[in-house]
């Protein structure tokens, strides 16, 4: 038996039945959202200005346009679309959950194109989101333990100008920083993993850059200011009057009451990545899902954008699933009582 | 033995901006080990600055003086941060007021214990878990190797402030500092917890210092008192001569500020005037002077700052005219005269007064109603339900003050809210004046029941001025504007003992007190049947506490409405009431008459929460027994068809764990028990 | 007469310089930047649109910033995008900042099915990617400066709702707002009276921040070429040119960067200003950080 075993023994917690089944609601939840989600996308894909039937079958340049025709009216009863919205609706779910986005405009097929794009997207977004939570941890923590409160300040007031600069200027500061002028790093560029794998972490670090420094200047917002409230609960006065040392008081009591809120935004953020990879994908022409998305509304490719968006709500709601386990497992009163 | 404490010229300075106050002004005493020392004051007087002072836990603005410190006979340097630190928690510990607040959420309260027993290395690693459930058992936790592993929000408030007791005993000290340890807890929790530190510290290991705003709750608990004003001792002595003979006027202010549930109840409650000094200026001559019915407007009380005296019984005072206080005769509260009042029979003439009520078309008419909350959405699995409000009836007639009493979570603001539709009740009728609620086409008119609310600082909507506070109801009900009814402004802010040329103020300019009273003035300004106070008084100070609770009850002499006031307090329960309604876990449990209630309780839940009422005598509080709330794990956990209060009943047998008990709304004196008669010999023998 | 005139702006003065620092320097930093967007042409040296010179100048005192890569004057573009700029997401944000307010205070107030209802609408909407989201309706519905403006606000406004929604959460439990309940008040008069004033602090600090992410999102739509359209300036899309040109014109970006960052710079700071002018006496200020744009 170890030092710590009494403790440890002390955490298993006979809770697991009512989390899992806390889990399952909120799944039924998610399963709804996902499912509203995927209507909304379809209304504004019936919405759109171009038929669904063009979107579905492209230009077809080698035919007449009474063949098109023909096509089109065959193609339109076989897909239902002289049948009633609510209809079209299902019998387009139906295919969507057979893994079926139909074509692009160039003939591929939608969900192949995606699949493509699918890894550089998931590498980057992880690899800033990482980078996000440690740099935030280490900055809050720096601003938080100091005794200058020049550093504080200066913390803080880089973490604000950061958090409102755009993507796209960060971008390009940074590029002009470490490519243009210290010729460092590549500018913009992609190059496969298995091809070189130092030229691909050369090309990936100003994109993660990019994206991580505004992460990192959100979650300092939450964390420095949950330390501060921390600080300033009774369960941290009480724990120095039980004679806890500080980096005790600091690194068990307050550094997990602060972090919890942040957990929720490191969540929000890593499940909305999206809106800022279709930025930093399209400054550093990184072949992923973003600069995808932005392509395909370019040349109104349909199909790709409701596969992609539906992709994306997919991710987020995932994403906010395994935050909501997270945080049962961190925050004991989120479980319910025995 | 240890604990043996003194201090001498204590001074505790806050810096604020370019002003300093003086919290704690050249404070010295002593005690020796295992001594329990109560220090008592309102908010204000330094109580809690003295107590973080010793644990080195002030803020950062506050500034330290001190001539000498010892502890167990070797002196301590406050201002020297480590060796504060390593007094901590080892020879020093400390209770806070809040314990849900001061644990840490995340950690179970075994692994909170544990650490404390770690840093001080109090025991080896293999005998943790073995000590932890030793510190629970010694608090008296039942099954603490199951509480170990609990957190707080797992734990019910009493329960939480043993275990916090029990980290702060895990360091094995030799002062424990309670400050406020039962001010956030139940009455009859309250009374346990302070049964706990006394025989906690009778073994004299150790000396305990009760740090609280109450001075009836140190009757039972202390062997000598010490009272703080502005920061400074104004008189110190054993409890028994503090309660006998009281020699400084505040702390004669402060005994007759108690409010007795044994008194008679319709004298006006003493209250002490005036607020406390400016502590940021440099006073001169006696820090109570203005506000002393003794020294006031007396040349040698403002001129001359009195030194500390020792009295012939041993305590000390800081008095120019103790003498005199000493041989004004008491006003009440003594032994003899809570003796009588505690045999004070129902009168004929109150019985006689329920008979006529029942005649009479009741203000509202409550019957059957029930109210359950249910808590997350339909989906969510971690959806709960609370029965709040069970079956319940009352009535209350017009002129008649109903209180309804009962512990946090008995259901009693839920029926209030059910009464003013706040909430909408499940099933059964609530009849206001006649006609129903929520059925009814003819809606009783509006602003004919009024609300009071506990917190006067959140009733108040602080952007608008007072007059558009006083006369929303009436904008509400006869239409127009503000301005429209200034003369009625102008007229209730008199009657709630205010100026006129208040009603251009904002509710943040104005005291507890101040504002309590325009919520009052609202209240009454549609002439309404029915007020309903809930929690009226309970966030005051101890003095506007009297001054609210006397205006109400002239209030209603004037004006003939009918009260519910509704208070976990007793003692200010006693003083508004004639009819008194006890709620337990949503039912009522008891009913009758106020003089019968208080003096023949019947059901063992009532007698509970008046035997935790303290006796401001320590003679009569160390030879009470009490009557408690247990806990009876013999039937199991109350179901459908049980007594609800089977789990803590000291009584319960198996007829309650079948059939559920009810007043019989017809008796003048109803009681919720199977058992009512035997119940009510047994608190008349004790 | 004059002397109660200068006394009257004194106190003015006065109570200017009274309110926080980050209020001021805010206000201070965002004003150059409306009497630009009000009146261009007064201050702008050149037409935004003339071919003028040889590409890609480096500042002189002619060109104060250069010239970009067919020979235009980059500080008249400039000046000249921050109408577009501007204007696009003040109008976002406002319209975003009414309707959110409207759904959220009156959601957060009535509370039970209609919240729960709002509530759920405004989570589908949420997981939608904003940009994605703006994307598809400014494709679908042409690149029209108001059509902009409508996608912009449309993505802002379930956030918004949602964050007043807390507050009108917070206020419905207030004893004031129950007081005027049990003396017979109607919904509309409880939000009017008493949840409107009482949230407006927090609302607008909220109003704030929504600025800042409209300007963040409407500069990030015309830097993937869906807000003003070639040749017209915005200074999304002069970044995007700068990016092209980063080895020819490193300093091309420069200016259109640092006027993006001040904008919403200045919001923050007058959100900030606003945050500690009112203090956290309503307990949901805080909650504002959670309206965070892109």
């Amino acid at each position: 038996m170890g030092m710590n075993s009494p403790t440890r023994s002390w955490r298993i917690h006979p809770h697991q039945i009512a989390m899992a089944k806390s889990l399952l609601g909120r799944f039924a939840q998610l399963l709804f959202v996902m499912l509203a989600v995927s209507l909304l996308t379809f209304l504004i894909l019936s919405a759109t200005p171009g038929n669904i039937v063009d979107a579905r079958i492209g230009p077809l340049p080698n035919f007449s346009p009474e063949e098109r025709e023909r096509i089109v009216e065959s193609l339109t009863k076989q897909l239902g679309l002289d049948k009633p919205l609510w209809q079209q609706y299902f019998l387009w779910l139906k295919q969507v959950l057979q893994g079926d986005f139909g074509f692009t405009y160039q003939g591929l097929k939608v969900t192949d194109l995606i699949g493509s794009r699918l890894w550089p997207t998931i590498e980057l977004g992880f690899l800033s989101v990482v980078t996000g939570v440690l740099g935030s941890l280490m900055v809050s923590l720096l601003a938080f333990r100091t005794r200058f409160r020049a550093v504080r300040g200066a913390v803080q007031g880089s973490m604000t100008l950061l958090l409102v600069m755009p993507a796209f200027w960060l971008g390009l500061i940074l590029v002009i920083v470490g490519a243009s002028k210290l010729n460092w790093l590549p500018a913009a560029g992609y190059v496969e993993f298995s091809e070189d794998k130092w030229e691909h972490i050369r090309f990936l670090i100003l994109p993660v850059l990019t994206l991580a420094l505004p992460q990192i200047a959100l979650f300092f917002r939450y964390l420095y200011s949950g330390l501060r409230d921390a600080e300033n609960s009774a369960f941290v006065t009480a724990s120095r009057a039980r004679g806890i040392s500080e980096r005790a008081v600091v690194y068990r009591h307050i550094l997990p009451n602060a972090a919890l809120p942040t957990i929720t935004v490191i969540g929000l953020v890593a499940g909305s990545l999206i809106s800022g990879l279709v930025i930093v994908e399209t400054v550093f022409s990184w072949p992923g899902l973003g600069a995808l998305i932005v392509k395909s509304v370019e040349v109104k490719d349909y199909n790709t954008v409701a596969a992609a968006v539906l992709l994306t709500a997919f991710s987020y709601v995932v994403v906010a699933f395994i935050v909501d386990i997270i945080y049962q497992l961190v925050d004991p009163r989120t479980r319910r009582k025995s | 033995m240890s604990g043996k404490l003194s201090i001498s010229e204590l001074s505790v300075n806050y810096r604020l901006g370019e002003a300093k106050l003086l919290a704690v002004n050249a404070l010295s005493f002593a005690i020796p080990a295992g001594h329990r020392i109560a220090v008592v004051g309102e908010s204000g007087s330094g109580k809690s600055t003295l107590g973080l002072a010793l644990m080195g836990l002030l803020p950062r603005n506050a500034e330290v003086i001190f001539e000498n410190l010892e502890l167990d006979d070797s002196t301590v340097n406050m201002n020297n941060l480590s060796e504060v630190r390593a007094l901590r928690g080892r020879k020093i510990a400390m209770v806070f007021q809040d314990a849900k607040a001061s644990l840490d959420p995340l950690r179970t309260i075994g692994s909170q214990i544990t650490e404390v027993l770690k840093v001080h290395e109090i025991v080896s690693s293999d005998q943790f878990e073995s000590e932890v459930h030793r510190l629970l058992t010694q608090v008296e936790i039942p099954r603490p190797e199951l509480v170990a592993r609990q957190y707080p929000h797992e734990l019910s408030g009493g329960m939480r402030q043993r275990a916090m007791i029990a980290a702060a005993l895990a360091g094995r000290p030799s002062l424990l500092i309670a400050d406020e340890p039962t001010s956030a807890l139940d009455v009859t929790t309250q009374a346990t917890v302070i049964d706990l530190l006394r025989r906690l510290s009778e073994s004299g290991e150790m000396s305990t210092m009760l740090i609280t705003h109450d001075l009836a709750l140190v009757a039972s608990f202390a062997q000598s008192v010490m009272v703080l004003y502005a920061g400074n001792i104004v008189e110190t002595g054993s409890v028994d001569e503090i309660y006998s003979t009281p020699s400084h006027p505040y702390t004669k202010a402060l005994l007759a500020a108690i409010p007795n549930i044994w008194a008679d109840r319709k004298h006006e409650l003493d209250s002490i005037e005036g607020t406390l000094p400016d502590l940021t200026e440099k006073l001169s001559g006696c820090v109570f002077e203005p506000r002393c019915t003794f020294g006031k407007g007396r040349d040698l009380c403002k001129s001359t700052t009195p030194e500390m005296k020792a009295l012939p019984t041993g305590g000390r005072v800081a008095c120019h005219f103790s003498h005199e206080v000493r041989s004004v005769a008491d006003i009440r509260g003594s032994a003899t005269q809570v003796e009588v009042k505690f045999n004070l029979p129902s009168t004929d003439a109150s019985k006689r007064l329920v008979r006529e009520f029942d005649r009479a078309i009741p203000v509202v008419r409550i019957q059957k109603v029930s109210k359950t909350f249910r808590r997350g959405s339909l989906l969510a699995a971690n959806r709960s339900q609370v029965i709040a409000v069970r079956d319940v009836d009352l009535l209350i007639h017009e002129g008649e003050s109903v209180g309804l009493v009962g512990e946090s979570g008995s259901g009693k603001t839920t029926l209030a809210r059910l009464i003013v539709e706040l909430e909408s009740k499940d099933s059964g009728s609530i009849f206001v004046h006649g006609s129903e609620l929520q059925t009814s086409e003819k809606k009783s008119p509006k602003g004919d029941v009024q609300f009071i609310f506990q917190d006067p600082g959140d009733s108040l909507n602080p952007v608008m001025t007072i007059e558009q506070i006083i006369s929303e109801p009436l904008v509400l009900r006869d239409g127009g504007k503000a301005k429209d009814f200034r003369d009625n402004v102008a007229r209730l802010l008199v009657e709630v003992g205010l100026r006129e040329s208040m009603a251009r103020r904002r509710p943040s300019e104005l005291s507890g007190g101040q504002r309590q009273r325009i919520a009052i003035a609202r209240a009454i300004s549609t002439d309404p049947k029915l007020i309903i106070a809930d929690e009226a008084v309970a966030s005051l100070d101890m003095s506007a506490r009297g001054q609210i609770l006397n205006l109400l009850a002239s209030l209603q002499r004037a004006k003939g409405f009918s009260y519910l006031y509704i208070s976990h307090d007793l003692s200010t329960v006693r003083h508004v009431c004639d009819r008194v309604a006890v709620m337990y876990r949503g039912r009522i449990v008891e009913t009758g008459s106020a003089d019968e209630i208080f003096v023949h309780p019947e059901h063992p839940y009532m007698q509970a929460l008046i035997s935790a009422v303290p006796v401001p005598d320590p003679k009569i509080e160390r030879t009470r027994q009490r009557i408690q709330k247990v806990n009876n794990m013999e039937f199991g956990s109350p179901g459908e068809n049980s007594c609800a209060y089977i789990q803590h009943c000291d009584l319960a047998r198996e007829k309650c764990s079948k059939e559920t008990p009810y007043v019989l709304s017809s008796a003048e004196h109803g009681t919720a028990c199977h058992y009512a008669s035997e119940s009510a010999e047994r608190f008349s023998r004790d | 007469m004059n002397g109660a005139k200068e006394s009257l702006i004194q106190r003015k003065i006065k109570f200017l310089l009274g309110q926080p620092k980050p209020l001021i320097y805010g206000v201070l930093m965002l004003a150059p930047f409306l009497v630009l967007a009000a009146l261009p042409s007064v201050f702008a040296p050149h037409s935004p649109l003339a071919i003028l010179d040889k590409p890609f100048l480096t500042p002189s005192g002619r060109y104060l910033l250069g010239t970009d890569e067919i020979g235009r004057d980059l500080l008249s573009r400039v000046i000249y995008a921050a109408r577009a700029d501007i204007l696009t997401s003040v109008s976002a944000a406002a319209m975003a900042f009414i309707l959110g307010t409207l759904i959220g205070l009156f959601s957060g107030y009535i509370g039970g099915r209609l919240d729960t209802i709002t509530m759920r609408t405004v989570d589908v909407f949420l997981s939608f990617p904003t940009i994605v989201l703006a994307l598809f309706l400014i494709v679908i519905f042409g690149r029209a400066q108001w059509v902009q403006i409508l996608a912009i606000a449309l993505v802002m406004t379930p956030s918004m709702a949602r964050f007043s929604r807390g507050s009108g959460l917070v206020l419905r439990v207030r004893g004031y707002v129950e007081a005027s309940r049990v003396s017979g008040a109607s919904t509309a008069h409880i939000v009017r009276v008493h949840i409107l004033p009482n949230s407006m602090p927090t609302l607008l600090v909220a109003a704030s921040v929504l600025s800042a992410s409209a300007i963040l999102i409407s500069s990030s739509l015309s830097y993937l070429g869906l807000g003003a359209q070639p040749p017209d300036p915005s200074w999304g899309n002069m970044l995007r040119a700068a990016f092209s040109f980063v080895y020819q014109a490193p300093l091309y970006g420069v200016g259109p960067g640092v006027c993006v960052t001040m904008v919403a710079g200045a919001y923050i700071l007058i959100g900030e200003g606003f945050r500690r002018k009112f203090g956290d006496n309503q307990g949901i200020i805080g909650n504002t950080k959670n309206l965070g744009g892109v």
